[in-house]
């Protein structure tokens, strides 16, 4: 007992810290003075940390480069296509008590119901959830995070961060990314029963499933743009947000593209 | 510690167990309508037309990337002529270069475009290059204004990955349908290059000609 109470100060004193440290960032970026947000008529999100952030995709373009995309590579050649989708698709399905909470908390209470008919569905029919048995029958996985659920009770972006290693990101969907971690059932399980490693095995599955699913997307981004960086952020906050807005497509930023030859 | 690697390979040998039940899956998938067909003919302002343009297009470039009698010059010369056919190049290019339109010269702005639609066809050619036998499922459509018709479509592989959405947005002049923007899972193509080219120019003093040395070297 005294052993739970230990961890869950120490993991509270962790997310506290992380937290406050994603406040911080947040509110300097609030204080910051200098506008490096709006492009023009391109308001795309707020990037008061360029440079720095610069330095930090540099550093994750030349990891993936070094490491990453020959392992998924190794990965793709190892391990056939089929499963590797079972895979993602189990990861997907132990998402589920993380996405639930997140509907809930977005007042999605038929997005809520989803999740669980399709984790029911998708443990039993689809084999402890390596199939989508599920989305193959019109129930398409959704996946709601903290950060979008933060979106949807009204809290803009922040700055724009890319964080060592995991990429593209903004103070608010950190913080989301913190929060779903740390609010995780499953993790809150496998600390207890002492299983840590296999929380740590899932979280770098996660990852490899990830960038597996990412690698042409980013490399085809990479070949097909100038200023690589700039691009990347773009199609974070477009993504986001159309993420965010899935339930209304048609407030998701539609831009207008005027007719020039009036 | 040990028994960690050993829950771990038990986990993966299902995984590679079950893999086999994959097939015995498969079979229902057709029989039963998905919510999505069902969802769109609710909506009752679909453009058929619209639908047509693009389903006719992608049937078009599906035909000749799959002929293996065509050489890959010929299938290239194929696609470029579909694709400044289909998409409206002027209108992408003049709104993907943003409010620096305004600041170029007449020659920057007849060279930018040349060096655009070179760019387009140089993008979609490598993309659509690694077609290998997925279908394109067209879902439905939406007016978002008068000339304006967003066709939405998915991209289904057969191996049984995620599907990916991809909107197309068209739009009628004098009669015919283009392309002015293709948004994929909700990320428009002109808008992230209207980001890419404006980063370039404002890191480059607010040079148009800084872009337009960036284009030449692609």
């Amino acid at each position: 007992m005294f052993v739970m109470i230990d961890k869950f100060t120490k993991c509270m004193r962790i997310s506290v810290l992380l937290t406050g440290l994603c406040l911080a960032l947040t509110l300097s970026g609030c204080a910051s003075t200098q506008d490096h947000s709006v492009m023009g008529d391109d308001v795309i999100i707020s990037d008061p940390f360029e440079d720095t952030n610069r330095a930090v995709f540099a550093f994750n373009q030349a990891v993936d480069d070094a490491v990453i995309n020959p392992v998924i590579k190794g990965y793709r050649f190892v391990i056939p296509k089929e499963i590797r989708n079972s895979l993602g698709n189990f990861l997907r399905n132990l998402s589920s008590p993380v996405i639930f909470a997140n509907e809930v908390l977005q007042g999605d209470l038929e997005g809520a119901g989803t999740v669980v008919l399709r984790a029911f569905i998708n443990t039993f029919a689809g084999f402890g959830g390596l199939f989508d048995f599920a989305g193959k029958h019109g129930m398409p996985h959704e996946g709601e995070d903290f950060g979008q659920t933060l979106a949807s009770w009204g809290l803009d972006h922040g700055p724009y961060l890319v964080v060592p290693i995991l990429g593209p990101s903004s103070a608010r969907d950190s913080v989301g990314y913190i929060v779903d971690s740390f609010a995780d059932p499953l993790r809150w399980y496998l600390f207890n029963i002492d299983q840590e490693a296999l929380y740590f095995a899932r979280t770098g599955a996660q990852y490899l499933t990830l960038r597996d699913e990412l690698m042409d997307v980013l490399e085809d981004l990479r070949n097909s743009s100038i200023d690589y960086y700039a691009s990347t952020r773009s199609i974070y906050y477009q993504r986001r947000e159309a993420l965010v807005n899935d339930e209304n497509p048609d407030d998701a930023v539609s831009v207008s593209i005027p007719d020039y030859d009036e | 510690m040990v028994y960690h690697y050993k829950t771990l390979l038990l986990v993966c040998s299902v995984v590679g167990l079950s893999s086999n039940y994959s097939y015995a899956f498969q079979t229902p998938i057709n029989v039963i309508p998905s919510t999505s067909s069902l969802m769109v003919s609710v909506n009752a302002e679909r453009s058929d037309a619209a639908e047509d343009f693009i389903s006719a297009m992608a049937n078009d470039a599906i035909s000749f990337l799959g002929d293996e009698s065509l050489s890959d010059a010929d299938k290239q010369k194929r696609f470029t002529k579909l694709l400044t056919q289909s998409f409206d190049m002027n209108t992408i290019g003049r709104f993907a270069l943003g409010r620096y339109w305004r600041i170029s010269s007449a020659e920057q702005r007849k060279e930018y475009q040349n060096l655009f639609r070179s760019m387009i066809v140089d993008v979609y050619s490598r993309r659509f290059g690694e077609y290998n036998g997925q279908n394109l499922e067209i879902r439905g459509s939406r007016f978002d204004n008068e000339k304006d018709v967003t066709v939405n479509s998915f991209i289904v592989p057969q191996d049984g990955g995620q599907e990916i959405q991809v909107d197309w947005r068209v739009r009628k002049k004098n009669g015919s349908y283009k392309v002015i923007d293709v948004m994929v899972e909700g990320v428009s193509m002109a808008l992230t290059q209207r980001s890419d080219f404006s980063s370039v120019i404002q890191r480059g003093g607010g040079e148009v000609s800084v872009l337009l040395a960036h284009l030449r070297e692609q």
